[in-house]
């Protein structure tokens, strides 16, 4: 008799796909504020928030993430983005739910970091176990002198300070559920010997059995390393399964050097949806119409760091973009991995691959809700990844078009789970159990 | 009527943090403790008639002020809170969590300062880059010092709003103009000259979140109001649970917090809540000096904010210098990022 083959690292057996929304304000598309039915401070308002709650807990999603700067990145004049303050926008969402994690995704260049952990720590207990925390490095160089930067802090610089950052987090939260005293010494941070935070005794216990998850999205070498190290689950940049797979097997080895279970990967995946092919394209053009003209196109060179009046958009993408590719230091090497990955494995234009682009370094998908779940199980099944962090192209109906017309397609097939998940166990609790 | 304050005692606060995370009070369990336990703090302070709730944490403490206010507004609709913030956490940070939870919550917040701030530990110094921890490390730069560090804050806040205000989003759809970006600016201010965003979001001028002195005072334009020539009566929950008017056990309808395993949030008060709030909306600006509870009089503000409900006039201006974000002619208004 033949021994059972062991599992691929990947290999979901009869686990579930896990589903994150992203929600940027009023969608990832540039356009999306001007889609008919938007008001212009919709994302100012609690009902926005509670509404994209309710649609991600009735939907089955197990979280919301905000990603955030602590600064404008750029000029709003034309595209809002990114305005509200992550962790003050998620207690709305967390009042209005029960299972719904959230994860707020919170800079480590522009904080404190014992401050930073007993406002983690607190919101983490006040939602009954159901919050993240996403570690990133940057802060925009506009708002740089306001943190006390005299100059932009490279990227070994800001992922040096991130590491001590981390273990100082680690051992507030430790002396917070144990109440034992706690200290730290080092390069950057230096906190003398003190006696732990005071909480009370059922907080302690609260934040002793679960306490925060830990998400990093980092898709550079320093930014792996830290996610292997640290991490409980990876907000992936990925545009092709086989380049993900690849990350996803490197992942769960630097995590076995580190001795300990591999994050959850969960890439991103910008969609345009519609019933049918034609609905969906139609809709893409619609938002690529209200968007400000050029924006993929200057996006695209700002995030690579090129110039393409200087290259041939009618010549192959992946010769062109490995010459000329020069990422600038506070941009992300995750992404453009992913764009040129991309870019190899289709052998496609570079005007065909700026469309891709529209997914900003995340896959990117117009069309009807079947080919797209075809897309997720084989990525999910493939050893690619644990779940997917949807990218709505326009909120709230883009995420109501998944949660109506993907989601149901997913339970067929027994990706999604048919019931909601037990409020019993925390958000935090569930995801740290899944790892492998 | 003088508006009053809620004060907790540290064991209130405590009993407030458990009600909202849904965790059992000290020494719940017995029938006699039951019959005897004061009404749940949220349920006295959504009646109570208290001009805000003071969210001050005893020093040592591992809870914190900003996700514990954040959490009462959102499951209040009529509750205000004034919180005193842990001064480790960034101006940016501060003016954004605040501005966020004033644009989420309707102007239900403001911001108490007072002395006793200034000790932090020590910089290890010398760098390109901020090092040490605590407080210090984001204020020990300062040319002139002469205002007291929670002065300066709070003064820092206010230009920070005024980096981005309300009437610059002009959300012209048809156009495609988002914002007015002429309007945003870089607001600094003499006493942290370094931090002037400008933020992420933008901020109503008319109902700026209201910025509280508590010490010595002084000629400081920008707070709105210095409480050591003007207190306010403070009253604990339990004071004022007993307090005229307060609501009993039984009747004291609050937002409920999904519990595991319990029903959803009762539609009723999701209505309520929806229909409080478009009220609120309606009256923005209408509601005058004599309609509201407080001691001053001028200015439109919206009813149910907190400075409706301490009777301040509109905001004072920072002072701060101001410089345009984004000059015109420089090329970043169509800088994409996502």
């Amino acid at each position: 008799m033949t021994a059972p083959a062991e599992p691929r690292a990947g290999d979901p057996g009869d686990r579930h796909m896990l589903l994150g929304a992203n929600v940027y304000d009023f969608g990832t598309d540039a356009g999306a504020w001007r889609m008919p039915g938007t008001g212009p401070q919709d994302n100012l308002t609690a009902r926005f928030w509670r509404h994209a709650a309710d649609l991600a807990e009735q939907g089955g999603l197990d979280a919301i993430f905000l990603a955030d700067m602590p600064g404008l990145a750029a000029n709003p004049a034309l595209r809002p983005n990114r305005m509200v303050e992550p962790l003050a926008a998620l207690g709305a969402v967390l009042a209005r739910t029960e299972r719904l994690g959230v994860i707020a995704t919170v800079s480590t260049s522009s904080n404190d970091p014992a401050e930073l952990t007993t406002r983690l720590a607190t919101q983490h207990v006040l939602s009954g176990g159901r919050t993240g925390w996403n570690v990133v490095t940057g802060v925009p160089a506009a708002i740089e002198r306001d943190f006390g930067y005299r100059s932009s802090p490279g990227r070994e610089d800001r992922y040096r300070r991130a590491e001590e950052f981390l273990e100082v987090h680690r051992r507030v939260m430790e002396a917070l559920a144990s109440g034992r005293r706690w200290s730290f010494s080092g390069q950057v941070f230096d906190y003398p010997e003190q006696d732990a935070p005071r909480l009370p005794e059922s907080f302690r216990a609260a934040l002793a059995a679960t306490p925060p998850l830990i998400v990093q999205a980092g898709g550079s070498s320093q930014g792996r390393e830290l996610a292997a190290a640290t991490a409980e689950t990876v907000f992936a940049a990925e545009m092709v399964k086989e380049a993900a797979a690849r990350n996803y097997a490197d992942l769960h080895e630097r995590a076995a050097r580190h001795g300990r279970p591999a994050p959850l990967v969960l890439p991103g995946i910008h969609m345009v949806l519609g019933s049918t092919q034609e609905e969906a394209e139609r809709r893409f053009e619609r938002l690529t119409e209200l968007g400000p003209r050029d924006y993929v196109t200057r996006r695209f060179e700002h995030m690579l760091g090129i110039r393409l009046d200087q290259l041939d958009p009618h010549g192959p993408a992946a010769p062109q973009l490995e010459r000329a590719l020069d990422v600038p230091d506070g941009g992300s090497v995750g992404f453009a991995r992913a764009i040129l990955s991309y870019a190899a494995s289709r052998e496609i234009t570079l005007s065909a691959l700026l469309r891709h682009f529209s997914g900003f370094g995340h896959q990117f998908y117009v069309g009807p809700p079947e080919p797209l779940a075809d897309i997720m199980e084989d990525w999910f099944r493939g050893a690619a990844c644990d779940g997917f962090n949807i990218l709505a192209d326009a909120n709230p109906s883009g995420l109501r078009l998944f949660v109506e017309q993907v989601v149901p397609v997913l339970r067929e097939r027994g990706l999604a789970p048919a019931e909601p998940a037990d409020p019993a166990e925390p958000f935090a609790a569930r995801l740290r159990k899944a790892r492998r | 009527m003088t508006p009053w304050l809620i004060e907790p005692s540290d064991a209130e606060l405590e009993a407030l943090a458990g009600q909202l995370a849904g965790l059992p009070p000290a020494g719940a369990g017995s029938r006699a403790e039951e019959t005897a336990a004061p009404p749940p703090p949220l349920e006295t302070l959504e009646r109570s008639g208290a001009a805000a709730l003071v969210l001050r944490l005893p020093p040592g403490s591992g809870l914190s002020a900003l996700p514990l206010a954040g959490m009462v507004l959102a499951r209040t609709v009529q509750a205000r809170v004034l919180v005193v913030p842990d001064l480790r956490t960034h101006p940016v940070n501060l003016a954004r969590t605040v501005s966020t939870l004033a644009a989420l919550h309707e102007g239900r917040i403001g911001v108490l300062l007072g002395e006793g701030g200034e000790a932090g530990t020590g910089r290890t110094g010398g760098a390109e880059q901020p090092r040490g921890s605590g407080q210090a490390v984001w204020y020990d730069e300062a040319p002139e010092s002469s205002a007291p560090l929670g002065v300066r804050v709070l003064r820092a806040l206010s230009a920070l709003w005024e980096s981005w205000p309300l009437e610059a989003l002009t959300g012209d759809t048809v156009a495609g103009r988002y914002v007015d970006d002429a309007r945003l600016g870089r607001v600094t201010t003499p006493g942290l000259p370094d931090i002037g965003g400008p933020l992420t979001l933008p901020t109503d001028m008319r109902d700026k979140p209201v910025l509280i002195w508590e010490g010595t005072p002084g000629d400081y334009p920008w707070v709105d109001l210095q409480l050591r020539d003007r207190p306010l009566p403070r009253r604990t929950f339990a004071e004022a649970a007993r307090h005229e008017g307060a609501p009993s056990r039984e009747d004291a309808p609050v937002p409920e917090r999904p519990v595991p395993g319990g029903a959803p949030p009762r539609e009723d008060a999701v209505d309520r809540e929806d229909a409080l709030r478009r009220d609120g909306a309606e009256r923005r600006y209408a509601a005058s000096a004599d309609e509201g509870p407080g001691f001053s009089s001028a200015a439109p503000r919206t009813a149910g904010t907190l400075r409706w409900a301490l009777g301040l006039p509109a905001a004072p201006p920072s002072g701060g210098d101001w410089a345009p974000a984004f000059p015109p002619g420089e090329g970043n208004s169509l800088q994409a990022s996502r």
